[in-house]
């Protein structure tokens, strides 16, 4: 299917493309269309990975689960896990796996078996710098595991890549961005415009959800990257939703506080679905459920009772984690490829894209389905498509040019003591930044006071805060979390979000009172995120903190005091709900960076 | 010495030293068991009876600052006894602390060593600036400036340069070490001569100044510092691991001390109540909860003397023959004749004997309490179906009506959940108006005010409201009487 009609023209609006929604996807999607010269505009109503992408497993698998019944899926996957490699070397980090096979009824039949699955999936890994799998006996498996239960034949070893989601997608976007495209962050698409007769987009009209004020963009094609809100976003262009359907496909991860096993292990949950724990960057991931989901996509939290599956599947084979602190939870919405009546698991992990002309709405296109590790293909996908019809005879180069900070490594320990900074906060940052690290480098340089911590547990340092607020377009206390792993240990915030929150009102020029109004929303939606996985432990120090937080900053509800002299506009406020999403009645435009303003 | 009542205080936070010092100054004998750092070792400083937050939001609906209320007047004997701590009298206007998320509250006490806005009159409050990790002087001064409280005062919160940071590495020594290095006299000389100099070379005549939590960890050295600038000088209030709360367990640790109260560093293991008569008329040890205490005079053998205690029991038989019986006493006369006392055990130490035990040992910050949902110990297992989550950290035997338990807010505690454990998604974290299941588990008390009748608990847990020092010293006077008799 192809859109029909006469070639489009560049120039003819404001920008070529709107990408809608700023997960990996849309992120992807902007920056190789700005590689191949289309002007585009991307637009997120919360922030980039907000959804699917920040909140996935953090690995760009190669999908051997979808080997038997969508091998096409897994070759892919594991060729594009290699591209991204290329691009961004210093996102990736290898997650060697084990799979524990217990003894049993002809369980060394099986255990041969497996053997010759995983032969299957060696031939896949040379696609991404994988090593083949190794078959180990139980002896061996005790030695390099010895928090594994029970008795074992032994186990399979293979290899996967783990990543920082939010750090791919923020890569992405803000190359998109260097290469002339505008971002809109924090801003929702409220309609899309289309010329009557012939349904083609005219411009999306918008509204920033931090200001309220209102816009219109005119454009030549849309894109709509918005995973689980497709069906909603399709509505927005005044098509029925169930043009973008997808099967939204709710998944949690349970987060603890350190590297508690050098494996990721995969286990079996009560109803035999695969489950695994996970050492990923300084802390352990428990993961994941996947149940259709129909609730608000936009606060999207565990449960205790999906905490426990997963944790009761994880102590089959390894009973510490029992014992080991849960230090947090975070969900997200896959959008899967829409087919009913299967079970949840068995649809299939494939992409692809809608083109609306069948339904009158030519030139808009819809993205449905995709993995973190084929983003970058599914983009390419997409692109080809509007490349064909701005008659661009361009190729993509997106599996060549190296993402922000891809370009060269940078040694974290030499640039620890050039910049005099922990060494460990040091790793950290080159981690996210790669050879980005620089800048952040230079401004301990010129301001000597910025090597401070900000955030104790993760560490960050108070110059990747204002690093990441100058150039990552984050608007909230949040977004900076999202970007730099502020906030997300142990302690919960109660020592660094205040602070946070204080640079965050500096550096994008909101009132100060904002600036404490976000560390209070981010604590409490922190608090939230853990208390449902509470063990002994971190529900001691959820006590400490909520003592502390509120001996220091208070609840948060009473920062509005400023418009005491307006009791209306105040109870107007009161009236719309609680204060997490008040409107703020003053005008606070923030001059976030190249965040053009089109209105 | 048997004419005293001997009294175990669990915890030696606010409420277990108050009721420490209190039941000892009524005469009792007492010795206190306190395991570690707990909320008061950990507390900011500021010290409140109402959560400041009600307080302000009662402000915003009527229109008026808050006020200091009236407290029991023994609260003002503590303070004054304990001499790190202020509390404006009724009537005075309420302290209003700066903190280090950079904004004013109020309190209606404080550690002396932070500074009162309220005291100070109009005019500028110089912030030192110093290279220190959460101490951004410019931010601070930016965010307290946009405080309505400090709008309305007239004060504005100027950062200067001042080189207070005296030695290599200062910088990045936590907040009490450098508080520490200010308990010497000459430091404090030293930073005040640092201050006057900034002043004269800026040409500012500051109203107060304001400092990070660095004045002192033996004693608060706001005052020394104050009186050597001529203005108000003090600290601003930080939330976690303040000195405040360390200058608090010093203070505390001489308070007890001239008080002549004993005070071990152990863990309670186990606490058993005093030996009970049985149906039958002999003595036997006390059961949980299988004992229940008769109302009729015939269960109440001391008075025929023809009761002989039980084994353990007997070594204090003779020394308690001379009882001062109190007028109000709710351990049994017979018990106390008997001198069948309540028995504490410790890790790594001689168990102790009291006629009355205090918990004072906190909630779950305190270390008192635990929260042990039923999955922590299932192993590979599903985890048993029960929702026994919340437990005293030590083996407490209930007594009579099958206490002591636990409660949230004074209510018996009821956690909503579900067939595997609690379920404290909507309830952990306090949302408006409302304490967090999380802060106000505490020691329940019965109808006669007591966890048992053998054991008193205080604190501000125990009375339902978590974060109020205030309450957790008048509960604590409250338990030193009973437990004094």
């Amino acid at each position: 299917m192809r859109s029909t009609g006469a070639t489009l023209r560049r120039g003819a609006a404001d920008v070529d493309v709107v990408v809608i929604g700023g997960g990996v996807n849309g992120a992807g999607v902007a920056r190789d269309a700005a590689m191949r010269g289309l002007s585009v505009a991307l637009f997120e109503r919360n922030d980039l990975a907000f959804g699917a992408s920040g909140n996935s497993s953090g690995m760009i698998h190669g999908g051997v689960r979808y080997l038997t019944y969508d091998p096409h899926v897994t070759e892919t996957s594991c060729r594009d896990s290699g591209h991204i490699q290329a691009i961004a070397p210093h996102l990736l980090f290898r997650i060697p796996f084990l799979m524990p096979v217990r003894t049993g009824l002809a369980k060394n039949v099986y255990f041969a078996l497996l053997d010759a699955f995983f032969d299957t999936y060696d031939r896949y890994q040379p696609l991404k710098r994988g090593k083949p799998h190794a078959v180990l006996q139980a002896d061996e498996v005790r030695a390099l595991e010895p928090g594994i239960a029970g008795d074992l034949v032994g186990a399979m070893s293979w290899d996967e890549w783990g990543i920082d989601g939010p750090r791919l997608c923020v890569a992405n976007a803000i190359d998109a961005r260097e290469r002339g495209a505008k971002l809109f962050l924090g801003v929702t698409v409220e309609a899309v415009e289309r010329r009557e007769g012939s349904g083609e987009p005219v411009a999306v009209r918008f509204r920033d959800r931090h200001t309220g004020k209102a816009g219109r963009l005119t454009t030549t094609a849309v894109v709509n990257a918005t995973g689980a809100w497709s069906p909603i976003t399709a509505s927005f262009a005044g098509m029925p939703p169930s043009n973008a359907r997808v099967r939204p496909g709710k998944g949690i991860h349970v987060v603890y506080d350190r590297r508690l096993s050098n494996y990721a292990i995969s286990a079996s949950a009560i109803d035999g679905r695969q489950v695994f724990i996970e050492p990923w960057q300084n802390m352990t991931i428990v993961g994941t459920t996947d149940d259709d989901y129909y609730g608000d996509l936009d606060d999207v939290r565990a449960t205790s009772e999906e905490v426990r599956y997963l944790v009761q599947g994880v102590a089959r084979v390894f009973p510490a984690i029992r014992s080991a602190r849960a230090i947090g939870t975070y969900a997200g919405v896959r959008p899967t490829l829409h087919t009913f009546g299967k079970y949840e698991d068995a649809l299939s992990r494939d992409h692809k894209v809608i083109d609306h002309a069948p339904h009158g709405a030519p030139n808009v296109y819809s993205m449905i389905g995709g993995k973190l590790a084929s983003y970058r293909l599914f983009a390419e996908d997409m692109v080809d498509i509007l490349a064909q019809r701005f008659d661009l005879g361009v190729h993509t180069t997106t599996h060549t040019s190296p993402l922000p900070g891809g370009d060269r490594a940078v040694d974290p320990f030499a640039f620890a003591e050039r910049a005099g900074i922990d060494a460990v906060a040091a790793r950290r940052i080159v981690y996210r930044h790669g050879s980005r690290a620089d800048r952040i480098e230079e401004r301990i340089h010129e301001r000597p006071r910025e090597a401070v911590t900000v955030c104790a547990c993760e560490p960050v340092t108070e110059a990747e805060v204002r690093y990441v607020l100058q150039n990552e377009q984050p608007r909230t206390v949040a977004d900076v979390a999202r970007r730099t792993r502020l906030g997300l240990g142990a302690c919960g915030g109660m020592r660094c979000a205040a602070r946070c929150g204080q640079i965050v009102a500096e550096e994008l020029h909101l009132p100060p009172r904002e600036g404490l109004r976000q560390a209070s929303r981010f604590l409490l939606q922190r608090a939230q995120a853990r208390v449902v996985a509470l063990g002994p432990e971190q529900a001691r120090q959820e006590a400490f903190a909520i003592a502390a937080v509120r001996a220091e900053l208070g609840a948060g509800d009473d920062l509005d005091d400023e418009e005491q002299a307006r009791p209306a506009a105040r109870s107007a406020v009161r009236e719309a709900g609680s204060s997490q999403e008040a409107p703020s009645s003053r005008d606070v435009a923030p001059a976030a960076p190249g965040a053009g303003s089109a209105a | 010495m048997s004419l005293f009542p001997k009294v175990v205080v669990v915890g030696q936070g606010i409420a277990g030293t108050a009721a420490a010092w209190r039941a000892a100054e009524l005469g009792a004998v007492v010795t206190v068991v306190a395991a570690g750092a707990g909320a008061s070792t950990l507390a900011s400083g500021a010290l409140d009876h109402t959560p400041w937050e009600d307080l302000v939001r009662a402000a915003r609906t009527t229109g008026a600052e808050p006020a200091c209320g009236a407290l029991d007047d023994g609260v003002f004997a503590f303070a004054e006894a304990l001499g790190s701590w202020r509390i404006p009298r009724s009537g005075e206007p309420m302290a209003r602390l700066a903190t280090l998320a950079g904004r004013t509250r109020p309190a209606r006490g404080h550690d002396l060593a932070l500074l009162d806005l309220a005291a100070i009159p109009a005019g500028t409050v110089a912030v030192p600036r110093a290279p220190r990790a959460a101490w951004d002087a410019d931010s601070l001064a930016l965010f307290w400036n946009d405080d309505p409280f400090v709008r309305a005062r007239g004060l504005r919160f100027a950062p200067i340069d001042v080189a207070l940071l005296r030695y290599e590495g200062e910088d990045r020594i936590a907040c009490a070490d450098l508080a520490a290095r200010h308990d010497d006299p000459a430091r404090v000389a030293w930073l005040a001569e640092r201050l006057k100099d900034a002043f004269a070379r800026e040409k500012l005549a500051p109203a107060a100044v304001i400092l990070g939590p660095w004045l002192g960890i033996e004693a608060p050295r706001a005052a020394d510092l104050s009186s050597r600038l001529g203005i108000p000088a003090g600290e601003a209030l930080t939330g976690a691991g303040s000195p405040a709360g360390l200058r608090f367990a010093r203070a505390a640790g001489r308070l007890l001390a001239r008080a002549k109260v004993r005070v071990f560093s152990a863990r309670v293991l186990e606490i058993t109540p005093p030996e009970r008569p049985a149906e039958n008329g002999r003595f036997r040890p006390a059961e949980s909860g299988s004992f229940r205490p008769a109302e009729s005079g015939s269960s109440r053998p001391a008075e025929n003397g023809s009761l002989r205690p039980a084994k353990s029991g007997s070594l204090r038989a003779a020394e308690s023959g001379s009882l001062r019986v109190p007028e109000s006493g709710r351990v049994p006369e017979s018990v106390r004749l008997a001198g069948l006392r309540a028995v504490v055990k410790l890790a790594g130490e001689d168990p102790l004997r009291a006629d009355r035990v205090v918990l004072a040992c906190g909630g779950l910050t305190g270390g008192g309490l635990v929260y042990d949902p039923p999955d922590t110990h299932a192993g590979a297992d599903m985890p048993p179906r029960e929702n026994a989550s919340f437990r005293f950290s030590f083996d407490v035997a209930a007594s009579g009506d099958g206490r002591p338990y636990l409660a949230v807010g004074g209510e018996r505690a009821a956690f909503p959940s579900s067939l595997f454990g609690p379920t404290l998604d909507g309830t952990a974290w306090p949302s408006a108006g409302q304490t967090g299941s999380l802060e106000s588990i505490g020691v329940a008390l019965g109808e006669d005010g007591l966890a048992a009748d053998y054991l008193g608990a205080a604190g501000d847990v125990v009375e339902g409201r978590p974060r109020t020092a205030l309450v957790a010293v008048e509960s604590a006077l409250r338990a030193a009487a009973w437990a004094a008799g």
